[in-house]
């Protein structure tokens, strides 16, 4: 038989297995040949363990629920493959230990009842009203104002400086300070304090800001208040048209382009002429807006070239060397010896810290990263950018980790804390000898407003000095002894999700540059690395 | 993991640390997962199957003999899951079922023997070989591994079913070879 006839065989053999029909008579030839021909029926064997191999190297995404009702497990950080495995032989001991189980169970229905009465969650991005667009750096607004910062109902405060919000209705305000706003629906803002302007496109209309005793409805337009003198409130209309109303429901006048009204707090407002000069021109804002974020790339772009010529590094993902198209990171380290690219298993290209540069966005558990590195490290340097887009975290996450068993693997991972507000932390876990891991563990890196934001985190062990640092937005936030010293075996790593099996520690979120170094970062390196990328 | 490190762990798991047993199970699940899936071909079933062979490993583990080899021994409780799961799953109903389990009862146990002595390293880089692939091969092999319906492809290609599965073989062609060259 030739080689050809052969190829159609076992062509249509494994198209069957992918999923092909075949028909009986062609059935019956295949069975006949698998029979009476051993290398034929070898090459299948190889074939059909390849196709096994591959089906199981193809990270799946999990059906959770289903998987939730088949353990019943109550442990909500246990609906991974391998934890549900343990939860299922836990289960099983306790078949004989019914009492003790019971008394466990009880005790854990009470926790968990106290846990959902008391404990804090994340739900602040539920209650998203606006996302911060534009801060003036010049002069800086409140400390903790940043761009991409998710703003939720009630006060917010800008002691200085401009700042630009997006609303999620599409009204785009920008606000000068010291100002004062409470924040009542992405459609109602009250301003207390401060000059406010608001750009209103058509399917906003309506959109309302209160001031004083005054409700200003816009009906298509710009305008701007201005409560410089809270007593004393003044409505511009820039462009458009504005209806005002007092509190009690009685309308005011209605405004129109170029003209104007001081308010005060009694019945009688004044009429003024526009004043636009006092309120930031919106098309010079779009500017500043755009030429602040290329800066911020453009800085970053020479930071990150001058970091890609360090020797030390093993592993550089700048998440911006990549070839458009293609699911490969591309490592930038000089003398990466054994540390691989990235391959995007799962997961998808997102915009990144800035609209010209790209990032990873992790979904599901088969979204993931996986690299080579191959090497055993006494120092080491984990920094990296991060984006958490889960709306509650009650379960660790993996940000990165070295999947194989034994010693000297390291798993980094979000952490939520049950008994902490803010309630999200980190871990950097190292498996000692025997099996046994050795956790250094920091509570609140990540405050509630961090979630959307891009946060930077690092992870350094330092055998020289004994310590192991924990580092957020370059600031470090944990300083813990080495307590066993045991080198970093990184072998494969994975980041984003948990190794070979449907994992709950997945990632939920993007990550936009990553660093591994064969050596200890100083904190000043930190601060740079957090200094060059923030966003 | 060595086997001095396997034998060590069953050991203490054996002695009340069940939880070492975790170890065990992230160890071994890349290739029990690659063998059940040579022959299940939905993710839920080989899954759920995957999890019953490690809960039926560790009720037995006390009747494992050290010196053996543990995955071995799991290879051995696989081939009875698949067994017990296609017999309680009524699978001989329809001809093509009846003909992939003739295929499989000549071929299952080379492709047990054969995974076994895959090094989860090789399995690892397919990720990459399969990165590597041309960006329609590429479409073709992971939809099919995602389940997709084949007459999406055939719609989305504008050609016939035997099409797709012609380049679905090209597909693992070109992935075999790229696993040979850097084997």
């Amino acid at each position: 038989m030739s080689a050809e006839t052969e190829d159609q065989d076992l062509h249509d053999l494994l198209a069957s297995w992918a999923g092909a029909d075949l028909s009986p008579e062609r059935i019956s030839e295949l069975q006949q040949r698998l029979v009476s021909d051993p290398v034929f029926r070898a090459t299948v064997t190889r074939e059909i363990a390849f196709l096994g191999q591959l089906r199981a190297v193809h990270a799946p995404n999990p059906r959770w629920n289903e998987l939730e009702s088949i353990w019943g497990a109550p442990n909500e950080w246990a609906s991974d493959f391998e934890s549900q495995t343990m939860g299922k032989i836990l289960a099983f001991r306790r078949v004989r230990r019914v009492l003790a189980w019971a008394a466990t169970l009880l005790v854990f229905v009470a926790g968990a009842i106290w846990y959902f009465l008391n404990a804090p969650q994340q739900k602040e991005i539920l209650n998203e009203l606006a996302v911060l667009n534009y801060v003036d750096r010049d002069a800086p607004s409140d400390s903790g104002n940043a761009v991409f910062q998710r703003l939720g109902a009630g006060p917010f405060k800008v002691s200085e400086g401009m700042l630009q919000m997006r609303m999620l209705s599409g009204v785009t305000l920008t606000v000068t300070g010291p100002a004062e706003l409470d924040l009542r629906s992405a459609m109602e803002v009250v301003v207390t304090a401060g000059k406010v302007v608001a750009d209103v496109p058509p399917f906003a209309q309506g959109f309302t800001l209160r001031s004083g005793s005054w409700n200003l409805v816009d009906r298509g337009t710009v305008f701007a208040v201005d409560a410089s003198e809270p007593l004393k409130p003044e409505v511009h209309v820039l462009e458009g048209k504005v209806e005002t109303h007092r509190g009690s429901g009685v309308a005011g006048p209605v405004l129109t382009s170029g003209q104007a009204l001081q308010l005060g707090d009694s019945r009688n407002a004044k009429p003024m002429p526009a004043r636009p000069e006092r309120f930031p021109d919106l098309a010079e804002v779009s500017r500043r807006v755009a030429q602040d974020r290329e800066n911020r790339f453009r800085r970053w772009q020479r930071a990150a070239d001058a970091l890609a010529q360090d020797a030390s590094l093993l592993i550089y993902y700048d998440f911006n060397t990549v070839d458009r198209g293609s699911n490969t990171l591309i490592n930038r380290a000089p003398k990466p010896q054994n540390g691989s690219n990235g391959i995007l298993v799962g997961g998808d290209w997102i915009e990144g810290r800035w609209p010209e540069k790209r990032a990873v966005r992790f979904q599901h558990p088969g979204d993931l990263v996986r690299a080579l590195a191959q090497e055993t490290l006494t120092d080491f340097s984990f920094l990296t950018w991060v984006r958490l887009d889960a709306e509650k975290i009650e379960r660790p996450m993996s940000i990165l980790l070295s999947p194989k068993v034994g010693s000297g693997q390291v798993y980094w991972l979000v952490w939520p804390y049950r008994s902490a507000n803010p309630a999200l932390g980190m871990h950097l876990t190292i498996t000692a000898d025997s099996l046994r891991d050795v956790a250094y563990p920091e509570t609140a890196t990540f405050s509630s407003p961090t979630l959307g934001r891009w946060v930077q985190l690092g992870a350094v062990q330092n055998w020289g000095s004994g310590r192991v640092q924990l580092f957020s937005n370059g600031v470090k936030v944990a300083d813990l002894p080495i307590r066993e010293s045991t080198q970093v075996r990184l072998e494969e790593l994975v980041l984003g999700s948990w190794g070979y099996t449907k994992e709950t520690k997945n990632f939920v979120g993007a990550m936009d540059e990553l660093a591994i170094f064969r050596r200890a970062v100083s904190e000043s390196e930190v601060a740079a690395f957090y200094a060059n990328g923030r966003p | 993991m060595t086997t001095e490190e396997q034998e060590q762990t069953i050991r203490r798991i054996l002695q009340g640390e069940v939880e070492l047993y975790a170890a065990l199970v992230r160890e071994y699940s890349l290739p029990i997962r690659g063998y059940l899936s040579a022959r299940l071909h939905q993710r839920e079933e080989v899954e759920d199957l995957a999890q019953e062979v490690f809960l039926a490993a560790y009720r037995s583990l006390d009747k494992y003999r050290p010196g053996e080899s543990f995955l071995a021994w799991l290879f051995g409780i696989s081939q009875n899951k698949i067994l017990q799961h296609l017999r309680s799953a009524h699978r001989r109903d329809s001809a093509m079922e009846r003909f992939h389990q003739f295929v499989w009862d000549q071929v299952g146990q080379g492709v047990r023997d054969m995974t076994r002595e895959t090094p989860g390293w090789q399995m690892e880089r397919l990720s990459h070989c399969l990165e590597r692939l041309p960006a329609r091969l590429s479409r073709v092999v992971r939809a099919l591994l995602r389940e997709e319906k084949v007459e999406n492809l055939c719609t989305e290609f504008g050609v016939s079913r035997g099409a797709i599965y012609t380049l679905h073989w090209r597909a693992v062609r070109q992935l075999r070879q790229c696993m040979g060259g850097e084997a």
